[in-house]
């Protein structure tokens, strides 16, 4: 009286296998693009740096705005974001975002360098702030979020420049190492200082008072950052 | 995919997509012969068979007169037509409303203690001499052409058994109209079950016998109070085949809010649960063809990944009340100065477990498409369908929980 038609249950496992594989196809098709993207990205901002690099270099009298066009500090916040999410997606072991990472490393410290190296001819230039982060270090969580809020706050005259501690790359361990980066974590240095553990917008506002006098004025207009 | 929840997640995906995917492949194979639906006429003439249908009622005050009156209205030859309504020791004034119908000649009324459904269904089956028994819950109404439906799907000397598609009577609350969308998606999937043989529910509510069932396998049983669940699988187990009349429509009452509709759901799930571990020796039995093999497995496979969901539900919410509580930690109350994420391809949720969410969902509002112009009864709205996507799939595992708990430590249900 009972039949299995062994048949048809062959033919659905076929459709339904073809549509998972196809989810998988599209997904890695998109993650694939997603990299590329990061690719253009860093390309686009290397190219900032180089530039303003050679203007530095080669002009001397360039103007401070073009030194610390606001782009590139966007740009370096907009792929740490995609960057992060990468890592939040559970990428974050992919050996092109490893790469990418790395990349991203070496153009924050080369921007960072930039900026240190035009201390006395742009007083006003963008402030700096190094962040060296760890995965499980649960304050580092806190930290970044801190962080990220300032960064979004005031995005013309704040840079903050964050590392994977365990990253392979010699010039974050250097940079580490002259800022004597060490537990717990996260660090953070501000103005040359290095400090230990979580640290609040209250506490960062009071070592960085020029971030406590331009918060209501920039959320309406923005603050130019040559002299 | 690079985490093990992620292809546990994944394996259930690809579990209810097949599954989706049968129906889809057999209402394709099948569609000629469901589509033609009720060709063969009937002249009220000597062919029609003698019915009996029992309308067993317990406390059923507010519903019983109209489930009689829907029956009374039934287009079918009133010497072949019997109403038989038992009451089982109900507490309220449904013997009153009883009483009214007691001059009509088409009706019997049965009085006895309460004894529960399967009694006064046995009691009324073992007087009735009708070729055909049904029974119509007492909150239930039949078309008036559903019987000549029902009657029209005997056509082959194997169908010991007929049902129909059940309907929800008059929704009104948001939980009824989920339940409305529900319906339409069931009565679906039992016109395909039929066509499977494999199905494992003869509803109360309009549920037809050749009087040749009772002979062979025996009458109602108490059967974790889902007597028709217990029905449907013994006549599975003993090789009676039930075929789906799609377009005969019943019209049932459906509980009205969460509460009422959890309590319903635990019964019907546990009592399926306890049914099957009565009928185990089905499973994976080749013998039993397509609800052995597959159905019957699937069902307790989907209820028990309702466990593996609702975990991983319940651990991704804790993750997001975490997360702000850090936020909170951190940045205190800035973190509401919030404003519109600009749109950006790039933060898409593009993982393999989106893109097979949104076939499966798709393949269900394909289900109540083709369920809604099957039955050509209630369309459903879409509002309606985004209230049952929306809501039944937080609501169900409730009671699939609750089940699996009472089943497992062996608890007793009442009846409501």
């Amino acid at each position: 009286m009972h039949t299995f038609d062994w048949k048809k249950y062959i033919v659905t496992f076929i459709f339904t296998a073809a549509i998972v594989v196809t989810a998988l196809l599209i997904s890695s098709w998109i993650n694939s693009q997603r990299v590329d993207e990061l690719r253009n990205i860093q390309d686009s901002i290397s190219i900032n740096l180089l530039s303003s690099d050679v203007q530095f270099n080669l002009l001397r009298d360039a103007a401070c705005s073009d030194l610390f066009n606001s782009s590139i500090g966007q740009e370096l916040g907009n792929l740490s974001d995609k960057l992060s999410y990468m890592e939040n997606i559970g990428k974050g072991n992919d050996a092109d975002v490893i790469t990418l990472k790395k990349y991203y490393s070496l153009l924050e410290i080369r921007d960072y360098l930039l900026s240190n190296s035009a201390v006395a001819k742009c007083p006003s230039r963008p402030i700096t702030i190094l962040y060296f982060y760890k995965s499980d270090c649960p304050d580092c969580d806190k930290q970044a979020q801190v962080l990220t809020y300032l960064r979004q706050r005031h995005p013309d005259i704040l840079r903050v420049y964050s590392f994977d501690h365990a990253l392979d790359v010699s010039a974050v361990k250097t940079l580490a190492n002259i800022h004597k980066i060490a537990d717990p974590f996260p660090n953070v240095v501000i103005k040359g200082k290095t400090l230990n553990g979580f640290h609040s917008i209250e506490e960062i506002e009071k070592i960085l008072p020029e971030l406590m006098a331009t918060s209501t004025a920039s959320t309406s207009k923005s603050i130019p950052n040559s002299k | 995919m690079n985490s093990f929840r992620d292809i546990i997640t994944l394996a259930v995906l690809f579990m209810s997509l097949y599954f989706e995917i049968l129906l889809l492949v057999t209402y394709i194979e099948r569609r000629k012969k469901i589509n033609s639906v009720y060709s063969s006429k009937f002249d009220f003439n000597d062919d029609l068979p003698s019915v009996t249908i029992i309308v067993p009622c317990f406390n059923e005050e507010f519903t019983v007169g109209k489930t009689l009156d829907s029956l009374l209205a039934l287009e079918y030859p009133k010497d072949r037509l019997k109403i038989v309504a038992v009451n089982d020791g109900s507490t309220d004034n449904t013997r009153y409303v009883l009483e009214r119908y007691v001059n009509n000649s088409q009706i019997e009324i049965i009085y006895k203690d309460n004894g529960g459904k399967h009694t006064a269904l046995n009691l009324a089956i073992k007087k009735s001499d009708s070729q055909y028994i049904g029974c119509l819950d007492a909150d239930s109404y039949a078309r008036p052409d559903s019987l000549l439906r029902i009657i029209s799907k005997f056509n082959k000397p194997e169908i010991m058994a007929v049902v129909p598609s059940l309907q929800v009577f008059e929704p009104k609350t948001i939980i009824q109209r989920m339940q409305k969308v529900e319906y339409i998606i069931g009565s679906f999937m039992r016109t395909i079950l039929a066509e499977m043989n494999a199905l494992y529910v003869t509803p109360g509510p309009f549920s037809i016998f050749r009087r040749e069932v009772f002979e062979t396998i025996g009458y109602y049983k108490e059967a974790h109070n889902t007597e028709d669940m217990e029905m449907a699988m013994r006549m599975q187990f003993n090789g009676l085949k039930i075929a789906s009349a799609h377009d005969s429509i019943v019209f049932t009452s459906s509980p009205k809010n969460v509460k009422t509709l959890y309590k319903q759901r635990v019964r019907w799930t546990s009592g399926f649960l306890n049914n099957v571990r009565d009928y185990r020796s089905m499973l994976f039995n080749v013998n039993y063809g397509n609800i052995g093999m597959f159905v019957l497995p699937f069902m307790i496979l989907s209820a028990m990944s309702v466990l593996y969901i609702v975990s991983i539900m319940a651990y991704d919410i804790i993750n997001i009340f975490h997360s702000m509580y850090v936020r909170y930690m951190s940045i205190g109350t800035n973190m509401f100065d919030w404003s519109w994420p600009s749109f950006n391809w790039f933060f898409l949720q593009t993982s393999p477990l989106v893109f097979c969410v949104i076939v499966a969902i798709s393949l269900v509002l394909t289900f109540i498409i083709i369920g809604s112009y099957m039955s050509s009864g209630n369309r459903a709205k879409i509002l309606e369908v985004v209230t049952y996507i929306c809501l039944y799939s937080f609501i169900a595992p409730l009671w699939m929980m609750r089940s699996l708990y009472n089943v497992l430590l062996q608890k007793k249900l009442s009846w409501r």
